[in-house]
């Protein structure tokens, strides 16, 4: 999957450290300490090339919109976080200009569009969840 | 063994040879036979010394914890922010330990690369 590539050397380029590390209850996540960032990511619970860029995407999504929380952040912070990334990983590797070709090219279907795109069926269904919110479908 | 491993892990990231590593410790040159044959370890000043050298802990030498940095440099809850995938409403102390384990890697990798950077 190219996109993986590209996600890897965008980390690479925003110098952002990359750990293979065992997390207990979760499959990645991110540190930020003072301007750096850190994604850890447990590859011993990514099942599939997809899954992998759905996690390391939206853990990239967090270091460069800088959305990272203190302990006992409240959950609404959290939540807010949590889009920020979403959508910024979106943006970056699935902008509405690519959804919008592969719709005039015919594809409908999310796993069509998801096929034609080369990226992961549950990212592809993100991108119209916030482009939908945004109005712009 | 454990400790032989890390080491010769230790020496690889740092892109030098055993032998290099005991010259600039003052080491014997028969030190590596003894501890691979003999199945031992280094006395505590000999450990300290070689952790002092990759700037690990004893600890993470002996395999007692997959954390590098030496218990000097600490880090708190509030030296770092966090976001876990799919956060649920509240970590559990499992959860805290993870973060704490995980801004101590990180910090440590950050001294390397400044060193790096310095050098």
């Amino acid at each position: 999957m190219q996109a993986l590539t590209n996600l890897y050397n965008e980390l690479q380029k925003e110098n952002i450290v990359l750990e293979n590390l065992n997390i207990a209850n979760h499959k990645a996540a991110t540190i930020n300490i003072e301007k750096d960032f850190a994604v850890f990511v447990d590859y011993d619970k990514i099942t599939t090339l997809d899954d992998e860029f759905n996690v390391v995407s939206h853990e990239y999504g967090h270091c460069a919109t800088g959305t990272t929380h203190k302990v006992c952040s409240p959950y609404e912070l959290i939540s807010r976080h949590e889009y920020r990334a979403n959508r910024h990983a979106i943006y970056k590797f699935l902008p509405f200009e690519k959804f919008k070709e592969a719709h005039y090219k015919g594809y409908d279907e999310f796993w069509e569009i998801a096929e034609y795109l080369d990226l992961p069926e549950k990212f592809v269904r993100l991108a119209y969840d916030i482009y939908a919110k945004e109005g712009k479908l | 063994m454990i400790f032989l491993k890390k080491l010769d892990n230790l020496i690889s990231e740092k892109k030098i040879t055993r032998n290099k590593m005991l010259k600039d410790l003052s080491l014997g040159t028969n030190s590596f036979v003894n501890w691979q044959e003999r199945n031992t370890i280094p006395s505590g000043e000999t450990l300290s010394k070689i952790a002092d050298y990759f700037n690990v802990s004893v600890d993470y030498l002996l395999g007692k914890t997959n954390n590098p940095a030496p218990p000097d440099s600490d880090i708190t809850f509030d030296d770092f922010t966090f976001a876990f995938y799919e956060e649920s409403k509240t970590l559990t102390e499992e959860d805290k330990e993870n973060l704490l384990d995980m801004a101590r890697i990180f910090n440590q990798r950050r001294k390397e690369r400044q060193r790096k950077d310095g050098e």
